[in-house]
């Protein structure tokens, strides 16, 4: 090892902050190298000189003013609180910070919800179908649900429409049934009509003259 | 005082235990304080920043996490450091100076044998503290810790927020301006000539 290598280490051989591998081989150095053994002894010179320093011990008023402080602070904290939150810490700006954020979210999604339905009538003018034209029929009186229609891009798309046939009697229960099975539905239609596309389910269900849907998000007023 | 022992006396702080805090207070009391004054040479304002750094300690036990890395010691000294940086760049170091008279009766009670040697030892501390002063800040944190804390590297990197190339050049250039300020002493410090017998 060179004297110049030898002179980094010195300090830190002192610190006693060297690996042993290269303890060793600064310690082989100053055997043999009586300059850098003389820059080892002030280095260790002056480390013994600075402890020659001493400083008088804080008063026992300290102690006192530090104790009281404790006893204060513990007797003005409820033991409940103490417990729950003595255990860890949350900044008091981030814990503010994060409940203003859970709110503001809230009252966005609570808000947009609200301002942004609205409710569109498809009645009978469903012609445009893509497949298979659905039949009405019309004498029957039918129980309209209004399907929530959440909206993509300028488009709707419902997922189901069920339209729930009302309740018949005994004695007409065996001529619907053969209703049903003549009308010969598709397990689900697409209807479109003036951009609006409706996925409507139709199994076990009978279509409705009127569909009401709502929009859940906002589109343009002209594309309504 | 291995890490799980400081940590469930902190948690015990944390519930309202005296007696866990003033275990820990007892242990690192003159520690954190002899840090503190050695960066401030004034004795009440050391008080005063002991105090503070304490109550850091009080109000906020959960701050101190031994997953963290480090002792309790570099997290006190750390908190203390913060105070005694804020209250230097406030101040501007300009009234806090080194307080020599108060240096002086910093040995008055304890060697009163020998008026000679006790008045030669304290003209030394004083020249040393005065060194010590004279340090810039960031250099006398770093001495302080190694020289008389007896912080590791690693823990001054760790309390100064630094890096550990940082530390060993500062510490670096700390000796040697201490060491050009106080060759005078260097060879007597070896035999510890200033013991008059």
């Amino acid at each position: 090892m060179k004297c110049i290598e030898n002179k980094k280490n010195i300090e830190a051989l002192n610190d006693n902050e060297l690996d042993d591998a290269l303890k060793d081989a600064v310690e082989h150095h100053l055997q043999v190298c009586s300059v850098c053994r003389e820059l080892k002894e002030q280095a260790s010179s002056l480390s013994t000189l600075l402890q020659m320093s001493q400083i008088r011990l804080p008063s026992t008023a300290l102690d006192r003013r530090i104790m009281k402080s404790f006893r204060q602070q513990h007797e003005s904290v409820p033991v409940w609180r103490r417990i729950i939150l003595g255990t860890f810490a949350v900044p008091k700006p981030a814990f503010a910070a994060l409940l203003i954020l859970a709110l503001a979210g809230f009252l966005t999604a609570f808000q947009l919800g609200k301002i942004y339905s609205t409710s569109i009538s498809i009645s009978e003018q469903l012609g445009e179908t893509t497949e298979a034209p659905i039949s009405m029929p019309s004498k029957t009186e039918v129980q309209t649900v209004v399907v929530e229609v959440p909206v993509i891009k300028e488009k709707i798309v419902t997922r189901t429409i069920y339209v729930r046939q009302p309740q018949i009697n005994k004695n007409e229960k065996s001529k619907s049934l053969d209703v049903l099975r003549q009308s010969d539905l598709p397990l689900s239609s697409v209807v479109a009509n003036n951009g609006y596309f409706t996925d409507v389910s139709l199994k076990g269900f009978q279509p409705s003259a009127e569909i009401n849907a709502k929009i859940i998000k906002g589109v343009k007023e002209d594309e309504k | 005082m291995n890490k799980i022992t400081e940590d469930n006396l902190i948690k015990k702080i944390a519930r309202g235990d005296e007696l866990a805090f003033n275990e820990i207070y007892s242990l690192y009391r003159n520690r954190v304080y002899g840090f503190i004054y050695r960066m401030t040479f004034n004795k009440t304002l050391a008080e005063d920043i002991t105090h503070e750094t304490f109550m850091v300690l009080i109000q906020h036990p959960a701050r101190y996490r031994t997953e963290r890395g480090g002792s309790l010691l570099t997290f006190l000294c750390a908190v203390a450091r913060r105070q005694v940086m804020n209250h230097l760049r406030r101040k501007h170091n300009s009234d806090v100076g080194f307080d020599e008279v108060e240096n002086f009766d910093a040995l008055e009670d304890e060697t009163k044998d020998n008026p000679l040697s006790n008045l030669l030892n304290q003209e030394l501390a004083a020249q040393i503290d005065a060194c010590v002063t004279a340090l810039p800040p960031l250099q006398r944190e770093v001495i302080v810790l190694r020289e008389y804390e007896e912080l590791s590297y690693e823990e001054i990197a760790r309390v100064t927020e630094s890096e550990l190339g940082s530390v060993k050049a500062r510490l670096h250039r700390a000796r040697q301006t201490l060491a050009k300020q106080l060759a005078v002493y260097i060879a007597s410090a070896k035999d510890k000539c200033y013991e008059v017998h």
